[in-house]
Parts: structure tokens; sequence; C-alpha cells
């Protein structure tokens, strides 16, 4: 019992620190939530207004007007989903590519990783300005030169440009994740497989992806995680646009701090965006420990 | 104060992107007054950036100048006047910012300072040479919270060479229709000729400033005098169905990444008919390597239903912070009458004679000199700035001021979404009807939360 009291009191500066640094921001986050205040208007009082905030954001008053938090979370859920199916099905193909032990394979790994390390900002201005511009870009150039007119594909397909370069930008880190699922499949069951004359397809849908599916599941939430909260990559595309056509939640509570000054507003948008992710997370958290469980 | 500013850095360290710095107001007791500004990074501020360290001469003052990024400096005076900081003196800003801040006890007001000056400073600085409606956008009920160092309006430039072409001419008064009309006789996307350019991106400072003079133009409002919000009338409609025919049936192929970056170079490569934009535009365009170098010519700001007053405001001005010193309130005073005063422009003028490092639009005076009176633009530019009324925007009478924008701290949030609702509209990624009911509800919103409404 004694040893136990001191290992606590070893920990407590660690727990607090640790508190401060996580815990506090997000707690002062959700009691700004609740304040009717604008930094733009130092003349009018903050004061608690409840859930008002929240509200704003929920309140449907008829089906007609359905506030744009509504299309907000769908475009949200939307370009995540997507991206996270399209990194995971495509990634894992390219991953299978890159498990074979070919010359050069280790600079083909190389390239295929080189779009992870790039700024999201700077790869959204060089696919915005050279490659999807109408006049100088490479796509609008290859159209003309195909006598086909080019399409602003910023302004008229936003969602789509959005999830291409999320995608770019993302795969990379599932590639990484399920190659060294791969490679830690041991040998010797690749071999056995050999022998039991397993076709390609088998091999690869019954038995490599079945062994790295918690691979796959990490990729996924860490890609989750990461997906739904980027930011830079659409303020330098599309900012949102065309009207709010591509917000996300973040990019919503960076216009609703940054344009509209609305603290109480922005924190509730904020929390209610953490706590979607919470969920979505822990639902996918769960279902690894199940699986362990079931394994072990 | 102070717990105002430990809570903002709170929020915005946890929120937000960036670093940003308080600097605690060191005063110093004795020796030189030390007055800091920071300007925005565009030619003509860094000029005088330039000039402040070999021409400014004053006696125990020392000025410290640094140069910003736009919207940085936007937001960092922002914070530092809402915060009640004293890292600068002067405040480098907009009549946006001036007419907030001014009633928000953010700046100083002047007038005690210019009722102090002797007669021989009053008649050196000729305060009357002002240009008015500059003057006007920096004032609170008749008095001065800061001086325009330089500004602009807009107006119409066209390329002659691409109407002669056609056996077209412009009106020196063009209405919004005869634009219209123009521009679609002038496109030829087959040649690569765009009738009419516009900034089609959206934000209040971007695509904002273009249609709001046109919804003024219009006869539209924002708000009829008991703050209801009136976006969803027949003149509004007008406006907007007009920014989109012109932008659609005449306009560049990308519309909505169209800053004036991109309709300036659209423009001087001579492909482009009509250009509807700021008069600090037209230089570049007159410039060596443009293709349209005296080519251009310039016409008034298109009117349609209010036939006056349809062209757009706006300038770098100077405000005193009011928490600073009075003997660094002094100094600054005496740094803003020397910045804005006729004999700043005249030297920049002798150092520069292109006249590309003059502060245009300030002063009347200003367009008399030889290097002015010469450019195509200048008895245009003129013309339009004496032509200005801050405070009657509107062809009905409304509760706010401003041209291209409603001087409350609320537009740069709401006419930013109002303009998302317009590319939105132009796109055909919603109806008119949807964008016009989006942006009335924006609009009603911002009157309610704001205690305007009564």
């Amino acid at each position: 019992m004694k040893t136990r009291k001191t290992e606590y009191r070893f920990l407590m500066p660690a727990i607090v620190v640790v508190a401060i640094m996580t815990q506090f921001p997000f707690l002062l986050t959700v009691i700004f939530s609740t304040l009717r205040w604008n930094l733009s208007r130092p003349d009018l009082p903050r004061t608690f207004n409840g859930f008002d905030n929240y509200l704003y954001f929920l309140k449907i008053e008829s089906l007609q007007h359905i506030p744009e938090f509504y299309s907000i979370l769908w475009q949200t859920v939307l370009i995540t989903g997507v991206t996270l199916l399209l990194c995971s099905v495509v990634g894992f193909i390219l991953a299978l590519l890159l498990d074979h032990e070919i010359p050069g394979v280790n600079i083909a790994r190389t390239l295929m990783l080189g779009p992870f390390f790039v700024m999201s900002t700077a790869s959204g201005v060089i696919w915005k300005t050279t490659i999807f511009n109408t006049t100088f870009g490479w796509y609008g150039v290859i159209a003309k030169a195909l006598g086909a007119t080019p399409v602003d594909l910023v302004s008229y397909h936003p969602i789509g440009v959005i999830i291409v370069l999320f995608t770019w930008q993302w795969m990379p880190f599932f590639i990484l994740v399920l190659l060294a699922g791969l490679q830690g499949i041991p040998q010797d069951l690749v071999d056995s497989m050999r022998i039991d004359g397993v076709s390609w397809l088998q091999g690869v849908f019954k038995i490599k992806l079945p062994l790295i599916m918690n691979h796959m599941r990490v990729a996924i939430m860490l890609g989750l995680v990461f997906l739904i909260k980027e930011f830079g990559l659409i303020l330098v595309t599309t900012a949102g646009g065309p009207g709010t056509r591509s917000y996300t939640l973040p990019y919503a509570v960076y216009m609703q701090v940054f344009s509209a000054n609305n603290v109480g507003r922005a924190s509730a948008l904020a929390v209610m965006t953490v706590v979607l992710t919470l969920i979505l997370v822990n639902l996918l958290y769960r279902s690894i420990v199940k699986r362990n469980a079931r394994y072990s | 104060m102070k717990r105002n500013a430990f809570v903002l850095v709170l929020i915005v360290s946890f929120l937000a992107i960036g670093t940003m710095a308080f600097a605690g107001g060191a005063q110093e007791a004795s020796g030189p007054v030390t007055i800091n500004i920071a300007l925005a990074n565009n030619p003509i501020s860094q000029a005088m950036a330039k000039l402040v360290q070999s021409e400014y001469k004053a006696e125990g003052v020392v000025v410290n100048v640094s140069v910003l990024p736009e919207n940085d400096l936007r937001q960092r005076l922002t914070t530092e006047a809402s915060t009640g900081g004293t890292t600068y003196d002067i405040f480098y800003i907009g009549p946006y910012e001036a007419q907030t801040w001014a009633r928000n006890g953010w700046l100083e007001n002047l007038e005690p300072y210019f009722d102090k000056l002797s007669s021989e400073k009053a008649a050196w600085y000729d305060r009357d040479d002002l240009i008015k409606g500059m003057a006007d956008s920096l004032a609170l009920d008749g008095e001065a919270f800061g001086l325009p160092f330089y500004g602009e309006s807009s107006f119409i430039m066209y390329n002659k060479e691409l109407f002669a072409q056609k056996g077209l001419t412009m009106p020196m008064e063009p209405t919004w229709d005869q634009i219209y009309e123009l521009a679609k006789k002038i496109h030829d996307p087959s040649k690569g000729i765009v009738g009419m350019t516009m900034r089609g991106a959206p934000g209040w400072g971007m695509s904002g400033a273009p249609f709001v003079t046109m919804v003024n133009a219009f006869g539209g409002r924002f708000y009829d005098m008991d703050w209801n919000a009136t976006v969803d009338t027949p003149q509004q409609r007008g406006a907007w169905q007009m920014y989109k025919n012109i932008l659609r049936e005449a306009g560049q192929a990308d519309i909505l990444s169209y800053t004036y970056n991109e309709c300036i170079a659209l423009m001087a490569s001579g492909n482009a008919g009509i250009y509807y934009d700021a008069t600090s535009i037209a230089p570049p365009l007159e410039a060596a390597d443009s293709k349209i170098k005296g080519k251009v010519g310039y016409v008034m700001a298109p009117h349609q239903a209010l036939k006056s007053n349809t062209a757009w405001l706006w300038n770098w001005s100077m405000g005193i912070n009011p928490k600073s010193s009075a003997a660094k309130k002094a100094a600054a005073f005496d740094f803003m009458l020397w910045a804005t005063s006729k004999d700043y422009v005249k030297k920049t003028v002798d150092l520069d004679p292109t006249g590309s490092s003059t502060p245009p639009a300030s002063r009347s005076s200003t367009y008399e000199l030889p290097v002015y009176a010469k450019a195509p633009y200048a008895s245009m530019t003129l013309k339009t700035l004496e032509g200005m009324d801050f405070t009657k925007p509107t062809l009905e009478p409304v509760p706010y001021v401003g041209l291209q924008y409603i001087a409350i701290p609320e537009f740069a949030d709401a006419g930013t979404k109002m303009t998302e609702y317009l590319a939105d509209y132009v796109v055909d990624k919603i109806s008119l009807d949807e964008a016009i009911r989006k942006t009335q509800e924006v609009f009603e919103q911002v009157a309610i939360d704001g205690n305007y409404k009564k």
C-alpha cells in the first residue's frame, strides 16, 4: 500500500503537467463556448448565454432552411471518408507492389513517399497554380492541346479536387504502414502458401490482408485524426469555396475566429468537432482492441 | 485590460496558427523619444520606410519603422488596439478600421493637436488640400482620427485598341447596362479575348469591393434605417444578376480564382476589353512592360439607378495609439504631418521621377505636379476622387457609412460570407433565390448579434 502511494506522488508532477497542457485548453474552450463574445465588439458585454452558440449551428427551424452546419458536417465526413477509402485501397495495392524485392525497389519506395514530406500549403499552391490552372497549368495546356475546353476544376469540383490532393498527400503514409505490415509477414508462411498452391488473389485477400488488418486499422485511425483536422491545403486551394462548398469543420472554426472574431461560436464549433473526432476514433480503437482480445 | 490580454493570449495560443508578440510597454523616462510604426508591404509604403531614415528630421525623436505583410499587419494591430498594447505608437490602418476604432476609443482624436498648431505650420500643412472624401473616411462626427497617406478609388479601364477594332466607343459615364453590352461585343473566346474582367475571388476586400459598389449603383442597400436587412430586394437582385451575367457571358474562364493580380496580368496582356478596379491599378497598366501601355482609356465607375458616387474609396492612413505617452503622441503627430504633407509628396517625386513611390489620392495638389498631370489616368482619377461621398453611399438612406463596404466590425465576416454565396451563385452551385436568402439571413443575424437592431 505504501509503495503505491509513493509511486503516485512521483507521478503527480507529470500528471499535472500533462493535464494542464492537454486538458486545460479544452476546458477553456468549453467555457468559452457558452459565452457571447465577439472580439471586434469590445463595447458589447461578454455574457453567459448557455447553449445558444451550439443552437446557432444545430437548430433546425424548418426543413427548407437547414443550417449550414449540417452541410459542412456532411462535407467533412464525405471528404474524410472518401479519402480514407482511397488511401487504404490504393495504398494497399501500392504497398503490395512495393513489397517485391526487385532492383531499384528502394528508390521506388522513397519516391512514393515524396508527397508526404511536402508541406501541405506548398503542395496546395503547386497543384492549384501549376497543375489545375486553366490557362497556365499542365491540365489547361494538355486539355487545350487535345482540343477540349478546360473546366475550372477548383471552382466547379472543389470537393473532388480536395479529395485528390488529400489522397495524394496522405497515401504515402498508408503505404508506409501497410508495407511495414506486409514485410512483417513471416517468410515461411509465404513459402508454405506457395507450396500449398494458393492463387495470388487468395494469397492477397485471404492471407495477407487479414494478417495486416491491425496495421490497416492503425493507419485508418491515425489518418482519420490527421485528415479531419487538415486545414492548410483547403485554405490555399479552394479557400472553402465556392461559397461554403468545400468548408470542413476545422476551416469553419478558423473562419469563426479569424474572420468573424466570434470566440463563443468558434469554441462551440471546435467542441463539436472534437466530440465527433473522439467518437469516431473511439469506435475504431475499440474494434482494434476487440480484435486483439480475440486473437490472444 | 490586463485580464483581457491574458485571456486573448490563451485563446490565440491554443486555437491559433503562428505566434504573436505582446511586447510590454517599455517606457523610457528621458532621452530621445522613440516612436514605432509598422507599415504594410506595398511599394508606396515601403518607399516611405526608406525616406524616413534619410529625410525625417525632428529633434530628440527616433522613428522605428517596420514593414509587415498586409494581413499580418491588420491582425497584429487589431490585437494591439483591442488589448491596449503600446508596441506601436502610430497605427497604419484603413478607413474600415478607422471608423470602428474611433468609436471604440482605440484611436486618438486629432482635433486638439490641430488646434495647437502654429498658424505657419497650419498654413504649411494646408489641411483643406486633403481630398475631402479621404479625410471624411477617417473622421467621426467631423472630427479627424486619422490622416490619409495614400488612397484609391475605382474606375473603368478599357483597351482602346480592341474597342477601335470593333468600332465601339466607351461613354464617359457609362451605366452597367452599357458596360455589359460592350463587354459582350468585345468577348471573343476563339481569339482568347475576354470581354470584361473583374475580381472573382471571394472576400470582402476582394470581389466584395467591386460588387458592393455595383449594389450601390443599382440602388440597393444592406440595411434600412431601422437596421432591417434589405438584401432581398429587386435592386439587389439586379446587381447580383449583372455581376454573374458579365462574368459568365463575357468574363475570364476561371472566374473565382481571379484576384486583382490575375486581372492586371490579363488586362496588361492585351487580351481583355474592359476592367473595373481600383485607380491605383492604372500605373502598372501604363508601365513599360505592359502590352497596352498608352492604349488604355479611363472613364468613371459605372452607374445605374444611383447616378453618382458609385466608385469605391480606400486608403492607408495613420492614427495615434491613445495608450502611448503624451511625448510619444506629440512626436507621432508631428511625424504624421510630415508624412502626409505636400513636401513629402514633392520629395518622392524628386527622388523617383516616375512617380511610382509618390502617394496618390491623398491631396488635390499632387495632381498638379508635372509627373502626375501628364499621366493618362490623372484627370480621371482626380475627377473620381472629388466626386466621392463616404457618408452617403446609397440611393436610399442607410444607417451606415462606407462605399464598398459597411463600416461596422462585423462586415469583414458578413461581407466575406456574401461573396462566398455570390461565388456559389456565379458558378451555378446555388440559385439566386438561395444566395439572396442566405445573405439576407447573414445580415439579419449581424444586426441582431451586434445590438444594432433596437
